[in-house]
Parts: structure tokens; C-alpha cells; sequence
């Protein structure tokens, strides 16, 4: 009687109405890709924040004495040019290059959002300046136009350390349009549904129709849209400093310390110095990749089973 | 048709200009010019020669000078002359540009002639083993940064092993004929067309699988199945159709951005291409070709979205242009 009752209850837990929240994430749980992706980028960001602490050596710290030196137990990825350990500047260079990829992403975001949701709110004239506004940025070719304002920001004559915000400042500013558009039309969309109508028949507030009624069924799309982001982020910025036009030594980056190919015996001779940063970037777009997509199936209720 | 491809054009004409004057602008505000560079590695350039070249090219003129001076050039089709090259921006975009076509023309046809069957076919087998392993196969090319997979082939094929040339197009310094020429040239765009084809392959197999799933779950295709249709009928007739207006519109956009280059690519193979050429005239200072460079890709862009559009009209009879 007593086993009976508790099936009972089980069944109706079982039975619960889920919000489509929590239905998305226990989509998002079972799928193994998008998983294993959130584990590795959550072990590549914990190594990338203690790693330099543990670690018994400086960042800045040369030794002359002890330079392009092969991997060893006491350097596990050996020593660059400087005497540096290739290991430490790897874990620091993640710090660099994950919150680049981060910052660059919220800055996207916060033009990319305030833009759509205006335009796709307000319409009008407003969605129209906006729009042709869009239109404008969407028309210049990303990479070619990254590296005309990277060389600005190089010739500027700052110090590598203000220069890591610039160069985060015009990834973020450069990338927003598709997300602006995204967003807009997601919003366009949603006022035309039944919903909105309610909301205007029950004589909602603004503020109340956008943050309850339209955010959420937006947020998804976002943080979909986010999420790759982060990725597509880190590859640019590691591209710009894999060129010499991003994150400027003594600061490593993963992208900046796979510019040291660009002498050839070091290329040829010393894969440790740049073979581990293109593996770390590699991961980490691709942890990034599966949650992204992880998530995006997760949100799509087209994709359900 | 017409009228709309007419309309589109007209449209374009005020953001082509602004553009131009953005692109302008920024190129500009780069500190130094082309005879700042050539002056700081010769002595011989003494303050009132480079002062007089400057008055000569108008780099000592305020920059919305410079822009309407260029841009009233640019109506007339002269878009300013290469100092790297000493030849005008025009000739030398286009001599570079037919390097950079063949190289990524011939990663574009590997890419859709594996990708996409490749896409259908895993789209038609969801959760199997070949679906999930080409999944993770797109992914894997999604995530690599090129100029690490470019670097790390290098290193195997051509150091490790020495099997194909370091760089370039062609072996510098002989005069190949024939088939020799042919295989020279072949040893030297392998390992450049593998690292965009395997990049590329993973965007149209993702692409082509979720389109595919798209239609496949849409009611017309159980209705092609209830009437007992065979399945072959019913994937490569049925639905293969419809899935493939969003490729064919993919299709259209990418062919004009096959002439802008890989810049990243080029750069590491050290390919002569006009993106590999933009670089190098950033770093000389060699700002017309930038300039003409850019707005050459913007142009492209352009012409890509209209043709995707024409292309959707085309195999869509549910869109009419208007």
C-alpha cells in the first residue's frame, strides 16, 4: 500500500507542467556534445584563473640564461625567446584571450539588442534611420575593415594594455548588426502574435509588455546568438594578434604567441611555442560551438524529438 | 526582374558613398602615408622632398578634401594609383584578384561537391553514427582558427615530410612549360585549397543537414510517405527540392566573395592574392590600395546579396521581387 502511494507520487512529479525554461534545459542536459563542451570550457577558464597563481613563475619575469629551452619537468612546455615559461604565458594568455572574446560579446550585445529592440519596438521612421544605419555597417567587409582600424590602434603609440580594450572595443562594435537585425526581426514578429494583442487589451504598460511579454520570447534567439558569439570573437581577435595587429607583447594572447611563426626557425625548430596556444584557441572555440549549438537546439522546439 | 536588380542598384548608391567615406576615413587616420614609410628607411629623402611628394599625391590635405577629390575620381572609374605598385589601384585588384578566384574557386567546388551530399544524406539518417560523426567533423572545422590550420599543415607537409613547396604560387626562378608548370603550380595551391575546403566543408554540411531536417519534418512529406511513396522518391525528390532554396541562396551570396580573398590563407602560404596584397599595403602604407581594396570587398558583398536574392527568385516561385 505504502510502495504504491509513493509510485503515485512519483508519476506526479513526473507529471509536473515544466516551464518552457526548465524544458529547455532538460533538453540542453541530455545532449552529450553541448556537455562535454561546457566541461572543457569550464576546465580551460579554471586552469586560465589558478593556473598563474600556482605557478612558481613571474609573467614578466626573463632569464637570459634560460631561453627556447624544449619542454622539461621543471618548464612543462619549455621556455620562449625571453626565458619565459611557455606554460604560464599559455594560462595567461587564456586570461587575455577568453575575456576579450567575453568583453568584445557584451559589447556586441548591448548595441546589438538596444538597436533591434528600438527599430523593432518603435518602428516608423526610427526603425527606418536605424536600419539604413544597420545596413551601413553590414555593408563593410569585417576582416579587411578590423585590420585598417587594428593598425590605427597599433600606430597609435598606446601602451599594450589600454590597446587589449581598444582592440576589444572594435570587435564588439564591428559585429553587432547581424545580432541588431536578428533581434528586430524576432520583435517584428512577435507584435504581429495574439499575445501582444492581449497585452494590449488588458492595457499593459509599456515597460511591462517589453520586459514580460516580449524579452523573454527573445532571449533565447540572444543567447544563442551570444554564445557563438564568444567563439567567433576569439578566433577574430586571435587572427588580429596572429598578425602583429591585436594584443601587443609583453601581454600574451593565444593569437600573439602563434606569431612567433613569423621567424621561420622558430616555426621550423620550436613547435612548443606555437602549436599549444593554437590547440588552447581550437578547444575553446569548440567547447563554445557545442554549448552554442547545445543551446540552440535546446530553445528550438522544432528540433524536439 | 529587371526593374528590381535597377531599384536595388539605385538604393545601394547612397550607402556605397557612405561606406566609401568610412572606409576612407579610417584608412586616413592611420598615422603616416607611403612616403613617410619609404622616407624612414632611405636618408636620402630629405624634409623638403618629402614634403614636396606629399603637396604631389595632396597627402597634405584635410581628409574630406582628399575624399571628394577621390571620390570625384571614383565616378570616372580612376580609384587612385598604387604607390607600392606605381601602377593605378584598379590594374593591380584585378591582377591579384584572378589569383585569389582560382585558389578559393577550387575550395568552393570541393566544398559543395562533398559538402552538401554529405549534408543530405546525414540529415536523412538524424542520430545515427554518420550523422553525429559529421556533425562533430563540422564543428571541428568550425572551431580551427585557419591560420592555425594552415600553420600546423605546413609544418607537417612541408617540414616534417617535404613533400610540397613552403610558399608562393609558383617555383621562383625557373621557367617551367607545360604539364611541369601545371604541377608546379598544383603542389603550390594543394595545401591553400585544403585548409579553405575543410573549413568551408563544415559550414555547407551543417547548413545542408539542417535544411534538409527542416523539410523533412514539414507535413507534405508524411503525406508523400502516406501515399506510399518510395522513400528515395520522397527525400531526393520531395523534399531535396524545397531544402535546397536556402542552399541555392547561400550559393548565390558566396560567388562574388570568391574574387576578395583569403586574406588569412594567403598570408600564411604566402599566396599572391589580392588579400595577401591588402596586407602588405597596410603595412607599406600604400593607403589608395586599401582604400580601393575595401571598398572593392564592399562592392562584393553587395553584389553577392543581390544575386542570392536573384537566385531565390529563380528557384522559388513563391517569391516575386518586387
Amino acid at each position: 500500500m505504502r510502495e504504491l502511494s509513493l509510485k503515485d507520487a512519483s508519476v506526479e512529479h513526473e507529471e509536473r507542467i515544466l516551464s518552457p525554461w526548465a524544458l529547455a534545459m532538460k533538453r540542453f542536459m541530455r545532449n552529450k556534445l553541448a556537455i562535454a563542451g561546457l566541461a572543457v570550457l569550464g576546465v580551460i577558464t579554471l586552469l586560465c584563473i589558478i593556473g598563474p597563481i600556482l605557478s612558481p613563475y613571474d609573467i614578466l619575469e626573463t632569464n637570459i640564461l634560460n631561453t627556447k629551452k624544449p619542454p622539461s619537468a621543471k618548464h612543462w612546455l619549455g621556455t620562449d625567446i625571453a626565458g619565459r615559461d611557455v606554460l604560464l604565458r599559455l594560462l595567461y594568455g587564456g586570461r587575455i584571450s577568453l575575456t576579450v572574446g567575453l568583453v568584445s560579446t557584451i559589447i556586441n550585445l548591448f548595441i546589438g539588442v538596444l538597436v533591434g529592440g528600438i527599430a523593432g519596438y518603435y518602428g516608423g521612421k526610427l526603425d527606418g534611420f536605424l536600419m539604413r544605419v544597420t545596413d551601413i555597417f553590414m555593408s563593410l567587409p569585417l576582416l579587411p575593415v578590423l585590420l585598417v582600424l587594428a593598425s590605427i590602434i597599433s600606430d597609435l603609440q598606446i601602451t599594450p594594455e589600454i590597446r587589449i580594450y581598444y582592440v576589444m572595443f572594435i570587435i564588439g562594435a564591428l559585429t553587432w548588426p547581424s545580432l541588431a537585425r536578428l533581434v528586430r526581426g524576432q520583435i517584428l514578429s512577435l507584435r504581429e502574435q495574439e499575445f501582444m494583442l492581449a497585452t494590449e487589451a488588458l492595457g499593459l504598460t509599456d515597460g511591462r509588455k517589453i520586459f514580460r511579454h516580449l524579452i523573454p520570447n527573445v532571449i533565447p534567439i540572444i543567447v544563442v546568438n551570444t554564445t557563438l558569439n564568444i567563439g567567433g570573437s576569439i578566433i577574430i581577435e586571435s587572427t588580429l594578434s596572429f598578425l602583429g595587429l591585436g594584443v601587443a607583447p609583453p601581454y600574451p594572447s593565444w593569437g600573439n604567441m602563434v606569431n612567433v611563426v613569423n621567424d621561420f626557425k622558430e616555426f621550423r625548430l620550436r613547435p612548443w611555442l606555437w602549436v599549444p596556444p593554437g590547440i588552447m584557441i581550437f578547444l575553446t572555440v569548440m567547447a563554445i560551438n557545442f554549448i552554442g549549438n547545445g543551446l540552440r537546439d535546446a530553445f528550438d522546439p522544432k528540433m524536439k524529438q | 526582374m529587371k526593374e528590381y536588380i535597377i531599384r536595388r542598384l539605385l538604393q545601394y548608391i547612397p550607402i556605397l558613398i557612405v561606406t566609401a567615406l568610412i572606409i576612407f576615413t579610417i584608412v586616413a587616420l592611420i598615422p603616416g602615408d607611403y612616403i613617410d614609410s619609404v622616407a624612414s628607411s632611405n636618408p636620402k629623402y630629405t624634409a623638403e622632398k618629402i614634403a614636396a611628394l606629399k603637396a604631389k599625391y595632396g597627402f597634405d590635405k584635410p581628409i574630406l578634401q582628399r575624399f571628394l577629390i577621390w571620390i570625384g575620381n571614383a565616378l570616372k572609374l580612376d580609384f587612385g594609383e598604387s604607390l607600392s605598385y606605381q601602377r593605378p589601384v584598379t590594374e593591380v585588384i584585378s591582377y591579384f584578384m584572378w589569383n585569389s578566384f582560382y585558389l578559393a574557386a577550387i575550395a568552393f567546388l570541393l566544398e559543395i561537391v562533398i559538402a552538401i551530399p554529405i549534408g543530405i544524406i546525414s540529415a536523412t539518417r538524424q542520430y545515427s553514427k554518420l550523422d553525429f560523426t559529421v556533425t562533430a567533423f563540422s564543428m571541428i572545422g568550425l572551431s580551427m582558427p585557419s591560420f592555425f590550420l594552415g600553420l600546423l599543415l605546413k609544418k607537417i607537409f612541408c617540414i616534417d615530410l617535404q613533400l610540397l613547396p613552403l610558399a608562393g604560387m609558383r617555383t621562383v626562378g625557373v621557367q617551367y612549360t607545360g604539364f611541369v608548370a601545371f604541377w608546379d603550380v598544383f603542389k603550390h595551391m594543394l595545401l591553400p585549397v585544403v585548409v579553405l575546403a575543410l573549413q568551408g566543408m563544415g559550414s555547407w554540411m551543417l547548413y545542408t543537414r539542417s535544411s534538409m531536417l527542416d523539410v523533412i519534418k514539414q507535413d507534405y512529406i508524411r503525406t508523400a510517405r502516406a501515399k506510399g511513396l518510395s522513400e528515395r522518391v520522397v527525400i531526393y525528390k520531395h523534399a531535396l527540392r524545397n531544402a535546397m532554396i536556402p542552399i541555392v541562396n547561400l550559393l548565390g551570396m558566396s560567388i562574388p566573395g570568391l574574387f576578395t580573398g583569403a586574406i588569412i590563407t594567403e598570408q600564411v602560404f604566402a599566396y599572391p592574392g589580392v588579400g595577401k596584397a591588402a596586407v602588405d599595403a597596410l603595412s607599406k602604407r600604400d593607403y589608395m590600395f586599401v582604400v580601393g581594396f575595401n571598398l572593392f570587398a564592399a562592392l562584393m558583398l553587395f553584389l553577392g546579396n543581390l544575386l542570392s536574392d536573384i537566385a531565390m527568385a529563380m528557384v522559388d516561385p513563391r517569391i516575386k521581387l518586387k
